[in-house]
């Protein structure tokens, strides 16, 4: 009885409620169709196809399976552990430099004596928004050995001039041979065109995590900064204690971003490589990243079996460092 | 409603369907034809071409003149970018079932072409008793500009109507300040410039990051050598020639007598401002150094090309450029695209071609239709002499891109002081090797 009362008392309502709920079901799955078929065949279906396309081999309309030969190919090969570590080595010169200086100047513009935010902003930001392939050329102007302004500002301070993104030797080795020390190949560190390039990089990222820093500041409650000054805190303990801490969500959104970022530069290194009349990855591959190494086997060499193969391989270190970087960063990050 | 739902998910699997179709069994091909027949009705044929601006707009009227002639096709030319970009569309309409009728581009990716079986060998008709060649044109045609495929079976799957050469460009007035009244015929010469002359600031030769195969192809030619063998199977530009030219090149950046370029183009606008004692150029670049020499200011009043210099009795001269396939469609619109390309290479309208583009033309007959041109660019008119000394680099196989930029590679390693010429060929050999290999 108490269950037929129960019934009696709401059979209106749950037969109301059953049928706007499954109407509502049934015209969302509608407005979102449009969306699923878009992803299906823009995102889902390229990236099947992408995984068909590296266990294959041959012209691109005469296939021939080949399982995962071209992965192990890849694995077992010098040329793409070459490019891994010189992908490794151009995310290591520019994320932790991009982000150090754009903590330290959003820092610096978010002080309250700081007058024209607004400019200093959108001056930092314009290197982002500028189109890669003008600023990278005119960057490679900048650094032309022979006429170029860096080589001008380093004879300026008595510094010797530098070949810059015509220079295969690594870094290391360039400073070991200015003092008269020979060192081993495998020590000379990153080529000094990677460093340039990298350089660049530096500059043009920047800009967007001035912007995203400036942002997560403004989100810490100024409460806290006063409380902890009546304290007796000021300068670094406010950084280190109160800014840091706080701003953690947002580092860890900017480095997740910028190793995404940096592990699939292609465009500006492209063109700085025409620019300075360097082959793909040139000087002698040393600015060849995994996505160069790509796009060279792909177009250069019409192996695009093998290229896909690298492709996905790259979208799997990808996918491991982002899973790395929530697992052991995101656990840090306080909300 | 579920009725609607059912629709919509249906839908959806069959667009999914639709779109995955096409990519993994692409739409096949028309089938080959050995002999294509008469084609009576109108036809239209695509044209895809790598040539931009004047170049284009001469293509474009040569299409209007073929079309006099030929009132049933009409040519429709359209530019796709360069070489490079017009390759990967191409490979993509391969891809996608719908390749252009005629396009041009290098040797070396037609060879991609041909091993997509996307391009038809030429043989059949080049001798078809109507619309081939005869005797006489054969003749006429240098041999240099009929590309036969050695890895396809040495069949022809395409004809070049223009051709450019590999030349050395010097300052006449630096020659004489070191003692010399004509361009250096062989590389001790080269070298007795260089060390009369060279320094950093004024280097004999700028090679560019990406290295110069062709040019080293001209060195080892002009020794007497080759890069590949006949067949194209084994490499060759690891031996004596080719370690010879290395050794030179190694010794002219020992000596400081060579730099490597910053800039694209860096060689051919120093040398435009007296800063650069050679250059290094094909012919189709001639007028571009007309140009920077013209913008330079006068710096450089006397200058003028020579073959490489050599070893050899008489120069030997690398020929080299892009060629025009023919891609398996209809009957009807691969004879068609045979007639163009026919006309294309015929005397009258070969000449039209080499007066806008600067190139060289594919029949020994065109020099006759010439002669005004000769009178006006008399550093054309004397390469075109140099024409009988050709010969081609190894373009027609899939594998010399990649074989290009093995020994690009080794240049520069040697340029920069990264490896022996000894190793970088060494090193280069075994990259070609690969490549030669994957092409097969």
């Amino acid at each position: 009885m108490t269950t037929q009362t129960a019934e009696s008392a709401i059979p209106h309502t749950r037969w109301f409620s059953s049928r706007t709920r499954r109407r509502i079901q049934w015209s969302a799955y509608l407005y979102i169709l449009p969306a699923y078929i878009i992803i299906a065949m823009f995102h889902i279906i390229p990236v099947f196809y992408a995984i068909y396309i590296g266990m294959n081999k041959g012209p691109i309309n005469k296939f021939v399976w080949v399982g995962f030969d071209h992965y192990l190919r890849a694995l077992t090969g010098g040329e793409f552990w070459g490019s891994l570590v010189t992908t490794f080595a151009y995310t290591l010169l520019t994320m932790p430099f991009t982000i150090a200086l754009g903590l330290f100047f959003a820092y610096l513009l978010y002080q309250p004596f700081v007058k024209a935010r607004g400019m200093f902003r959108a001056i930092f930001f314009l290197p982002y928004v500028v189109s890669t392939v003008g600023s990278s050329i005119v960057w490679a102007w900048i650094l032309d050995p022979r006429s170029g302004l860096a080589n001008a500002a380093l004879k300026s301070v008595g510094f010797p001039p530098l070949r810059w993104l015509i220079e295969p030797s690594g870094v290391f080795e360039l400073m070991a041979k200015n003092i008269g020390v020979t060192i081993p190949e495998w020590a000379g560190g990153p080529s000094m065109a990677l460093v340039a390039i990298s350089i660049f990089s530096i500059w043009q990222a920047m800009g967007y995590d001035i912007v995203i820093f400036l942002a997560g500041l403004t989100n810490i409650p100024g409460e806290l900064y006063e409380a902890a000054r009546i304290d007796g805190a000021s300068g670094w303990t406010l950084f280190r204690h109160i800014t840091i801490p706080l701003l953690a969500p947002t580092t860890f959104f900017v480095v997740v971003i910028s190793v995404i970022g940096s592990l699939q530069s292609f465009n500006h290194i492209f063109t700085m490589n025409r620019a300075s009349a360097q082959s793909l990855g040139g000087p002698l591959g040393s600015t060849s990243t995994l996505t160069v190494y790509m796009f060279d086997q792909l177009y250069t060499n019409s192996n695009y079996g093998y290229a896909t193969a690298v492709a996905i391989l790259l979208s799997l270190i990808i996918l491991a460092f982002t899973l790395f970087n929530f697992k052991f960063l995101g656990k840090r990050v306080q909300y | 409603m579920k009725k609607y739902f059912v629709l919509a998910l249906a839908l959806t699997f069959a667009l999914i369907v639709v779109a995955c179709a096409p990519a993994p069994t692409p739409t096949p091909l028309p089938k080959p034809t050995a002999a294509p027949t008469a084609a009576p009705k109108p036809v239209e044929i695509q044209f895809w071409t790598s040539q931009s601006q004047t170049q284009d707009t001469a293509l474009k009227a040569l299409a209007a003149k073929f079309k006099e002639q030929n009132p049933n096709i009409t040519v429709v030319v359209t530019y796709q970018g360069s070489y490079s970009d017009a390759f990967k569309k191409i490979t993509a309409a391969i891809a996608a079932g719908s390749p252009p009728d005629i396009a041009i581009g290098y040797p070396n990716t037609i060879a991609n072409y041909v091993k997509s079986e996307a391009v038809i060998a030429l043989d059949d008709l080049m001798k078809d008793s109507q619309i081939g060649f005869n005797d006489a044109d054969m003749k006429d045609i240098f041999p240099s500009f009929i590309d036969k495929y050695p890895l396809f079976g040495n069949k022809v799957y395409s004809l070049a109507f223009m051709r450019s050469m590999q030349v050395m460009i010097y300052n006449g007035d630096m020659l004489k300040q070191a003692g010399f009244a004509k361009p250096p015929e062989t590389y001790e010469d080269f070298m007795k410039v260089c060390t009369a002359l060279a320094k950093p600031e004024l280097p004999c030769y700028e090679l560019a990051g990406s290295g110069d195969a062709s040019g080293f192809a001209s060195m080892v030619f002009s020794r007497g050598g080759d890069l590949l063998s006949e067949d194209f199977k084994a490499v060759l530009f690891d031996q004596k020639a080719g370690l010879d030219s290395m050794n030179f090149l190694g010794e002219l950046f020992a000596k400081k007598y060579a730099i490597m370029q910053a800039k694209a183009y860096q060689d051919q606008t120093d040398f435009a401002i007296g800063k650069c004692i050679f250059g290094f150029s094909s012919t189709a670049g001639l007028p571009y150094y007309a140009t920077a020499i013209k913008d330079g200011g006068g710096k450089v009043t006397n200058w003028g090309i020579a073959p490489y210099p050599r070893t050899t009795k008489d120069p030997v001269l690398n020929v080299y450029g892009p060629s025009t396939a023919i891609f398996k469609t209809t009957p009807e619109k691969q004879r068609a695209a045979f007639l163009w390309l026919k006309f294309l290479m015929s005397k009258d309208a070969n000449a039209d071609w080499v007066k806008a583009a600067g190139y060289f033309p594919a029949r020994q007959s065109t020099k006759d239709a010439l002669a005004d041109y000769f009178k006006t660019n008399p550093l054309y008119a004397q390469a075109y002499e140099w024409l009988k000394y050709g010969r081609s680099e190894p373009q027609f196989t899939a594998a010399w891109e990649p074989i290009r930029n093995a020994i690009g590679d080794a240049m520069v390693a040697v340029g920069n002081g990264k490896a022996t010429p000894e190793q970088a060929l060494k090193d280069a050999a075994k990259k070609a090797n690969d490549a030669i290999k994957a092409a097969q």
